[in-house]
């Protein structure tokens, strides 16, 4: 017999389902309106064991030897900079300059910051800027010519010829079309810019690089310089490569590994944990699924009693 | 002596020494920065530890007020440094924060994205035919998925200027010319063209940018620090800034001048949209910038 005492509670039970079907159905139609983008993975599989990234990364990290921690630099170059220096180096000028314990003056049309510290330079002249009106059909200049500006300036700067590793010169440009175009209708050179990465006993040092941006003029537009002292500290050590692949694969575990991932090597100098002192380190550049990503690996440890600065 | 008013002297005496040297942001812009370093919500992604490193270092220096005395900006940004406004890693990140309602149901950005005056979203990102996605951490009950698309984005219509996507593909070349529909009134995005790179070793190129932008402009401040040739084997870092304008005299003007201590005011129309780059930069996952506009 049918129980009608439980009626209202039937029909609730019925509406409570039609109300949930009906938002699964705007939810799955939000969805679907939106493609199939839920269903992209995003994730490494971590079907990867440790040991096999061992393997990849014996492969990939180059040897080193005693000779890596025979490193030195003999000068300081950014330490000895002043602002009137500087700007006289760039064939520019700044009126009402701040005193030079100051790590930033500003012009009108200038701006320079120095920390002698750090080894940051940073200098931009903006009346040297591409100008649309007035710049859109000239071209860059010559690389040549650009590598030859660059190097009088870093020689004016006293930055170490024998730290400066092969330049990179490549164009800066500006392309733009009118709105409902498929692709750029209009393309500009605006500046030549040299990359010169800093190398010290054949290694790059990480974060120690110049770029120099070069109008059609032939002046600089601006400048960086990132040119810390480089000193190692006299107490490190090697660690075993083993425990240096192991303590790399470990680092890698933990970022959700891919079993197709790519992993590319080079040893290097860095400030690992903002250290005043810099260490020979193995650069990794794993490339797994989604983003890749960058470690780095110390190949040293330090015996002295105390932690560095 | 009077021990009261030798405490007055020197309290005043430390206000006013306070007052020379302390110098307040102006509070007229706002940042703000979003990041996921573990997808160990409802959404799925690779953990990436370092990446909420990456967006603080930015955050951290464009409201760095640092020091000045007698008129002089000794250090960090002074009056010209934005305020803070949120600073978000993991935690409930999901797509409706950075979705706008005219476009999407369950879009609710004007108190989140579209809020802050310049923001940095650091997510997985990723191109679906030639839209930009990003995956959040949550899935949001009710509305949307995992994933912010481009085309579900109206950046400025409330407050917006400028958007940095610490992203990959977010600013892919077969993209150019349909992200200015993104536009409400923001003035300008800056992401990369393939695969960008996640590291320690990183950290300080998201401070610098945030550092040089007050002298250099934005756009090419994003070019100088985040540009890495050869980052790995022959495969490049790629970044794009992009902006909009009435006109292409409009458009190179803003992107060729605007700083965070130089901000236009908003296009009063978009008719032309620009980008710069880096000739030849060949990053992963993608071919050589503006070489194919089609994929």
């Amino acid at each position: 017999m049918f129980n009608l005492t439980k009626l209202p509670n039937i029909i609730t039970v019925a509406l409570i389902s039609a109300m949930s079907f009906s938002n699964v159905s705007l939810a799955e139609s939000d969805h679907n309106s939106m493609g199939s983008n839920q269903e992209l993975i995003l994730v490494g599989n971590n079907k990867i064991s440790e040991s096999d990234i061992i393997k990849l990364l014996d492969k990939a990290v180059p040897l080193w030897s005693n000779k890596i921690l025979d490193a030195r630099s003999e000068s300081n170059p950014i330490s000895e900079l002043s602002f009137n220096f500087i700007l006289e180096s760039l064939n520019d000028q700044m009126s009402n300059l701040p005193p030079e314990e100051a790590t930033q003056a500003f012009g009108k049309v200038n701006a320079i910051h120095l920390n002698k510290k750090t080894g940051k330079l940073r200098y931009v002249n903006r009346d040297r800027r591409w100008d649309f009106e007035r710049d859109n059909k000239q071209k860059a200049i010559s690389l040549r010519a650009a590598n030859e500006i660059v190097s009088k300036l870093l020689t004016q700067l006293k930055i170490p010829d024998s730290e400066l590793n092969r330049p990179i010169v490549r164009s800066q440009i500006a392309a733009g079309a009118k709105v409902g175009s498929k692709q750029p209708q209009d393309k500009f050179e605006m500046y030549q810019i040299a990359y010169i990465p800093r190398q010290i006993n054949g290694l790059n040092i990480l974060q120690s690089d110049i770029k120099v941006a070069i109008n059609h003029q032939g002046q600089v537009q601006r400048a960086s310089i990132d040119w810390p002292e480089f000193k190692l500290d006299d107490q490190l050590q090697l660690i075993d490569r083993k425990s240096v692949l192991q303590n790399a694969a470990q680092e890698i575990m933990l970022q959700n590994p891919d079993s197709d991932l790519i992993i590319k090597s080079k040893l290097a100098y860095a400030k690992v944990n903002d250290d005043s002192f810099h260490q020979p380190v193995a650069v990794l550049s794993v490339n797994s699924l989604p983003t890749p990503y960058q470690l780095i690996i110390k190949l040293t440890e330090s015996t002295s009693e105390y932690e560095s600065e | 002596m009077n021990i009261k008013k030798l405490c007055f002297s020197k309290v005043s005496q430390c206000i006013l020494y306070s007052l020379l040297i302390t110098p307040f942001a102006h509070g007229a812009y706002e940042a703000k920065s979003y990041a996921v370093t573990t997808w160990d919500a409802s959404c799925s992604g690779s953990t990436r530890s370092a990446w909420d490193n990456m967006a603080d270092a930015w955050y951290d220096e464009i409201t760095n007020t640092g020091f000045s005395l007698f008129g002089w900006c000794l250090s960090g940004h002074c009056s010209d440094a934005f305020t803070r406004d949120g600073q978000y890693v993991n935690g409930n990140i999901i797509n409706s924060k950075f979705a706008d309602r005219s476009l999407v149901s369950w879009g609710n950005d004007t108190r989140h994205l579209d809020e802050g005056d310049a923001v940095m979203l650091a997510l997985h990102g990723f191109e679906s035919g030639n839209d930009y996605g990003g995956r959040v951490r949550v899935n949001e009950s009710g509305g949307g998925n995992c994933n912010i698309m481009r085309s579900e984005m109206e950046l400025g219509d409330s407050d917006l200027e400028f958007l940095h996507l610490s992203s990959c593909q977010s600013m892919d070349d077969n993209q150019w010319s349909t992200w200015w529909s993104a536009f409400g009134r923001a003035h300008q995005v800056d992401g990369f063209h393939g695969l960008m790179w996640i590291g320690s070793s990183l950290v300080n190129d998201y401070k610098d940018f945030a550092d040089d932008a007050f002298s250099s402009t934005i756009a090419e401040s994003w070019l100088d620090n985040m540009y890495i040739p050869d980052i790995s084997g022959s495969d490049d870092q790629c970044p794009v800034a992009y902006a909009v304008g009435v006109n292409s005299s409009d458009t190179w003007n803003r992107i060729g001048t605007e700083r965070y201590d130089k901000v236009h005011s908003d296009p009063s129309s978009i008719g032309y949209w620009g980008v710069i780059y880096i000739r030849g930069c060949d990053p992963a996952a993608e071919s050589i910038i503006a070489s194919d506009f089609s994929s």
